[in-house]
């Protein structure tokens, strides 16, 4: 899949597994050099104290090496020997070679602190053999490393300084003198037992297993449009990657936005990443409805991501009625039993009061101060800040907050009609007519209220938002909900050359915006998965197969080219002014660079279910 | 700007230290001739992990003509209050409300948060919310007009920097600055700005007289050291506090110091929550501080549930440094990590990891007979016989496997190369290896001499020893603590050179830190015979 060879390196895709913290990454400046990290800290890349650079030695003194990794390993090589990860999903990492030692050093990200220098291995609290062999350091908030020699030799290197701080660790691997092997696992944990440790299962059985799992995890999509097929194996294999297992404050396995770059597991992803998993219900069912463990009992809030560290602040859209809808439409209607609706009825449906609640436009929704006393008038919702809608700089939203935003009232009507069907699946005949009531009635608001003729407006106090955003079509969600002529008229105006349609599927901002940007921004020019995803799966819903499939097809043959990224930007120059755009991003956690879950699923969604 | 800091009885020392309250996240910090509005940090994760501060910075400015003017400031335990020409403005803490209180006369205010990094603003019908750093303020106007820009940037990702400016109605503003989470109700504000003003000087009261006294000599030592401990204290979710080591820049606590800390306070329930705030960290310190509890009669009538928890927490920390940090068989235990002792830096670690070190094995000999002391409060006369005998094994294995005769040195677990001398000279700032000075009369009185000899040497002699930082002086001030309570001041004091250095007007810069000014405190106070227990 990836290697010095292949079609992809890892450059910008981190190599990791489902459920492990662990990533091996190549480093964009040092060509060749390959490290490991660890996500669990939360720390970016750019900023982490927690990476080690990986060499190959032979008789001790490093050298050059290519690599090729798939599902089951990583393997470097030079000439015949090599040194061999695979990292399982039980906290360790599985580290063999041949002909050849490793040499993990740590090093830091960070600006160098005075009294530390040099300060490489400032995340170096302490190491120590242990009693029953092996070593054990502390990295304070990264956790435990315990390094177990299971064949070969191993030792460490940690001289510190005369104010108590680490120089350097560096572990090294050395193969056997006789068999020329070495073999070893590196375990992570938090403060506590080791674990597992003692049981070492064969290092070719591990790889086997590993690919078995990608593959049994596979099994969970549908298979995608033709020529596509490659594409989609690296889009599964970063959504399996960046599958993190029960930790700490992560209470049943969810999908991690990056490795890298934003480690979090963000909320209203976690149903982008159920929509494409058609061939496996039980786990797309479970997807949507994941982030409803976290729900807040008193206000019926979701909490806006997740991480290792704890739940992190914010509020993100109520997709889970899209997602659901989508996959109900695509696979039929009784995939959700009873006793699931019977659950998981009162949690949706606190879900969208929240929103008419505490977002209501009718009880001055920008005060925090709901009045439960007070119903309000109807379920227009103004949101507080553009995180709320999914698309931080889009630019519906230039003219401030609170804004009465279309789009996010579009998926809660969309989540309100499926609450009506989880109420209908739970026998609960008058609450399922009522949530249906609802639904219809807000849809009617964002026809009458919302569409000027061209697009769907944003209205900031009253007033629309004059803007050329891709959001201003996004409501095209609704599909046979709106009338044929808003339909024809989305349609028309998005396939419309030279404004949203690139070679490259939708720009997030009309090319005759003087706002376009092409770089740090997420959603006011480039081309971006998600809306591109969105878009095409409302245009199908709304008949409009045609022009979802151009949409699509666009898109995913630049994943296809470029790999799983999140934004591209569709031209080296800015169309309205000639004027060149600036260079693409190097290694930062902009969306033009890493690969990201939040592309693979939107690929997958688009290429399985989108395109014929 | 003129800087007139208040000198009252047991003040708010700015600007070495903000105004802050005990279970209130809001402070103000002065800075060369500024105040500044912040919360206390909390750490919280996000998306883009920033660096430990204080959350939602506002340099505060007063106004007048929509100029800005020089101002004083002098501040009590409860009330900032802020001079410029025409007006006066006044501060307290709301933490019915979790608010900050403030009127004014005669002065406009103005907020101004300086950064636009990151922030998110809203005007809203209640006044303008801001988040900012980890913080969310709502400025809520009772009396008076606020002025409040909250235009969102698009390619900035957030808002213009926030600035609030309050002018006054009839020459009056009062003015509410919350700290609370989203999506919730806005309490209003009840009773006075007085009512609330003496609320926090009664409860700051009620706080001190927990508090260990200290001899007349000592009082702005206690004064420090009380306030510090008032201001850093943080409420945890279960509704207990620990004491943080600097509320401005850190949410983080360790329980080792935590222990240390209940040295400072006299009865049961506040050494008792103090001690069970957070998990048993490292070095194992809880034992020392209920020999202690027990030395003051601090358990005498306190309930048995009480007892029994206290049992099984030290029970359990005494079991997982037999399980994890003791060879089988041994008598001793050892550090696996430099860490581990509470130093990042220990002379005992020149032999290499794991080290059993002295101090160490003093802590778990406390720990033990603690256990045994409460096991017998409990009944279980079995157990307090096992316990005490463990303490007893262990003293004896370190007299005879870490004691030369001269001093005591710490052994590497598996080559058992013994520190030597010359590494400990080396160190000589740093006296692990006489922390086992607070075992005081359970040591023979030759090794107590010549430890306190050492100690002493060191105390009065320090190249770079107490006084260069705080956690070196808690450490010397620590060992000093275990002194007092194992032998009269008379006994000490013929060890002229220790009682002479200890307690050196270089320490007092520390007594504003929550931890040092807490056990130098305790260490007067037991010294000189205050007392402790509040009967």
């Amino acid at each position: 899949m990836f290697g010095t060879y292949e079609k992809f390196t890892l450059v910008r895709a981190p190599y990791a597994r489902r459920g492990s913290v662990i990533y091996l990454y190549e480093d964009f400046e040092k060509h060749g050099l390959l490290r490991l990290g660890m996500q669990k800290s939360g720390d970016m890349i750019s900023g982490t104290d927690f990476l080690f650079d990986i060499a190959l030695t032979k008789n001790g003194a490093s050298v050059p090496y290519t690599y090729f990794a798939d599902a089951g390993s990583l393997r470097l090589t030079s000439g015949d020997a090599y040194v061999e990860f695979a990292i399982t999903d039980r906290q360790h990492v599985r580290i063999r070679g041949n002909g050849a030692g490793a040499r993990l050093t740590l090093i830091s990200t960070n600006p160098p602190i005075p009294e530390r220098t040099p300060g490489f291995a400032r995340a170096l609290r302490g190491i120590y053999s242990m009693p029953k062999g092996g070593a054990e350091a502390d990295f304070g908030k990264y956790g435990r490393v315990f390094i177990n020699a299971l064949a070969g030799a191993f030792h460490y290197d940690a001289p510190y300084n005369e104010n108590g701080y680490y120089n350097s660790l560096t572990y090294n691997f050395l193969p056997d003198v006789q068999t020329g092997r070495f073999d070893a696992a590196l375990h992570e944990y938090d403060d506590g037992e080791i674990y597992p440790y003692g049981h070492y299962e064969p290092f070719d059985q591990l790889v086997s297993d590993n690919r078995t799992d990608f593959e049994s995890f596979k099994r969970g999509y549908r298979s995608v449009a033709k020529g596509y097929e490659e594409t989609a194996n690296y889009a599964m294999w970063t959504v399996w990657s960046h599958r993190a297992a029960p930790r700490s404050f992560i209470k049943s396995p969810i999908i991690f936005f990056h490795h890298q770059w934003a480690v979090v597991a963000a909320s209203w992803q976690q149903s982008y990443n159920a929509m494409p998993m058609q061939n496996n219900l039980k786990e797309a069912w479970r997807l949507i409805c994941t982030m409803f463990e976290y729900q807040d009992e008193r206000t019926g809030r979701l909490p806006g991501m997740l991480a290792y560290t704890g739940v992190a602040a914010g509020l993100q859209p109520p997709f889970q009625g899209f997602a659901l809808e989508f996959l109900l439409r695509n696979v039929g209607e009784d995939i959700i039993p009873q006793e699931d609706c019977a659950r998981m009825f009162p949690k949706f449906a606190k879900w969208v009061n929240y929103w008419t609640t505490y977002r209501s436009a009718d009880l001055g929704a920008a005060a925090p101060r709901p009045q439960p006393a007070v119903q309000p008038s109807s379920d227009v919702t103004e949101i507080q800040s553009p995180h709320e809608a999914g698309w931080d700089d889009a630019s519906n939203f230039k003219d401030g907050f609170p804004a009465s935003d279309p789009n996010t009232m579009a998926f809660l009507v969309l989540l309100m009609e499926c609450t009506a069907r989880l109420a209908r699946g739970a026998g609960l005949r008058k609450e399922a007519t009522d949530w249906m009531d609802r639904a219809q009635k807000l849809t009617k608001i964002i026809i009458d209220d919302y569409w000027d003729g061209e697009k769907f407006v944003t209205k900031v106090k009253g007033k629309p938002v004059d803007a050329m955003s891709l959001a201003c079509y996004q409501p095209i969600i609704l599909g046979k909900r709106l009338p044929r002529k808003i339909i024809n008229k989305v349609a028309e105006r998005l396939m419309a050359p030279g404004e949203w349609l690139t070679e490259i599927g939708l720009a997030s901002e009309s090319m005759r915006s003087p706002l376009v940007t092409f770089g740090i921004s997420f959603v006011c020019g480039r081309v971006v998965a998600p809306q591109n995803m969105i878009i095409s799966v409302g245009l199908q819903a709304a008949g409009k197969q045609k022009e979802a499939e151009e949409i699509a097809r666009r898109y995913c043959d630049q994943v296809k080219k470029e790999g799983i990224i999140l934004g591209f930007a569709p031209y080296d120059h800015f169309p309205l002014t000639g004027e060149p755009a600036p260079d693409q991003p190097r290694p930062f956690a902009t969306d033009g660079w890493p690969w990201t879950s939040w592309c693979a699923n939107s690929f997958m969604t688009m290429a399985s279910s989108v395109l014929a | 700007m003129p800087n007139n800091p208040s000198t009252s009885a047991s003040p708010p020392k700015l600007p070495f230290l903000p105004f802050g309250r005990r279970d209130s996240r809001h402070m103000l910090i002065a800075q060369g001739d500024t105040l500044w509005l912040a919360l206390a940090s909390e750490g919280a994760p996000s998306m883009i992990p920033t660096a430990p501060r204080p959350a939602g910075l506002f340099e505060l400015t007063v106004l007048s003509s929509g100029n800005p003017v020089p101002y004083t400031y002098t501040a009590d335990i409860s009330v900032l209050e802020l001079k410029a020409s025409g007006g006066v403005a006044r501060i307290t803490h709301d933490t019915q409300v979790g608010a900050l209180r403030i009127e004014a006369e005669g002065i406009s205010l103005r907020f101004d948060g300086k950064t636009s990094s990151g922030v998110s603003s809203l005007n809203t019908p209640d006044g303008p919310v801001v988040s900012i750093g980890g913080g969310r303020y709502l400025f809520s106007a009772r009396r008076g007009t606020i002025t409040f820009d909250d235009t969102w940037v698009l390619n900035a990702f957030g808002s213009v920097v926030p600035v609030v400016d309050i002018a006054p109605a009839g020459g009056i503003i009062e003015l509410v600055v919350y700290e609370l989470p989203g999506d919730t109700i806005i309490p209003a504000p009840t009773g006075s700005f007085d009512s609330r003003a003496a609320e926090n000087a009664a409860e700051f009261s009620a706080f001190d007289s927990s508090i260990v006294s200290a001899p007349p000599q000592y009082s702005k030592l206690r004064d420090e050291a009380v306030y510090s401990l008032w201001l850093n204290s943080k409420k945890l979710a279960d509704g207990n506090h620990c004491i943080t080591p600097n509320r401005i820049t850190s949410s983080m606590a360790e329980a080792h110091r935590q222990a240390l800390a209940s040295f400072a306070f006299r009865d049961f329930d506040s050494a008792f929550e103090l001690l069970m705030s957070l998990p048993e960290s490292s070095p194992p310190l809880r034992g020392f501080a209920v020999t202690r509890m027990i030395d003051d009669g601090l358990l005498d009538g306190v309930e048995l549930d009480m007892l029994r928890k206290l049992y099984h927490e030290l029970e359990a920390t005494a079991k997982w440094w037999r399980d994890n940090r003791t060879m089988p068989g041994a008598a001793l235990s050892y550090y696996a990590y430099r860490f581990e002792s509470g130093h990042p830096n220990p002379s005992t670690f020149t032999v290499g990891a794991p080290v059993i070190a002295p101090d160490l094995n003093a802590y778990l000999v406390l720990l033990y007979e603690a256990l045994s002391q409460l096991a017998a409060n409990l009944g279980d006369n079995a157990a307090s016989d096992k316990f005490a005998l463990g303490a007893k094994e262990r003293l004896d294995a370190m007299l005879s496997d870490l004691w030369d005769g001269e001093r005591f040195f710490a052994v590497n677990v598996y080559s058992g190369e013994r520190e030597s001398a010359e590494s400990q000279t080396t160190y000589a700032p740093l006296i692990q290896n006489e922390i086992p000075l607070i075992l005081g009369r359970r040591l023979p009185g030759d090794v107590f001499d010549k430890l306190a000899r050492s100690f002493g040497e060191k105390l009065n002699n320090p190249p770079e020893g107490a006084g260069r930082s705080s956690d070196q002086t808690l450490q010397y001030a620590a060992v000093l603590l275990g002194l007092v309570y194992a032998e009269p001041l008379e006994v000490l004091g013929k060890y002229t050179s220790l009682v002479a250095g200890a307690f050196k007007p270089e320490w007092m810069q520390y007594a504003s830190d929550p931890i040092t000014g807490a056990v130098m405190l305790a260490a007067v106070s037991k010294a000189f015979g205050m007392g402790t227990r509040i009967n």
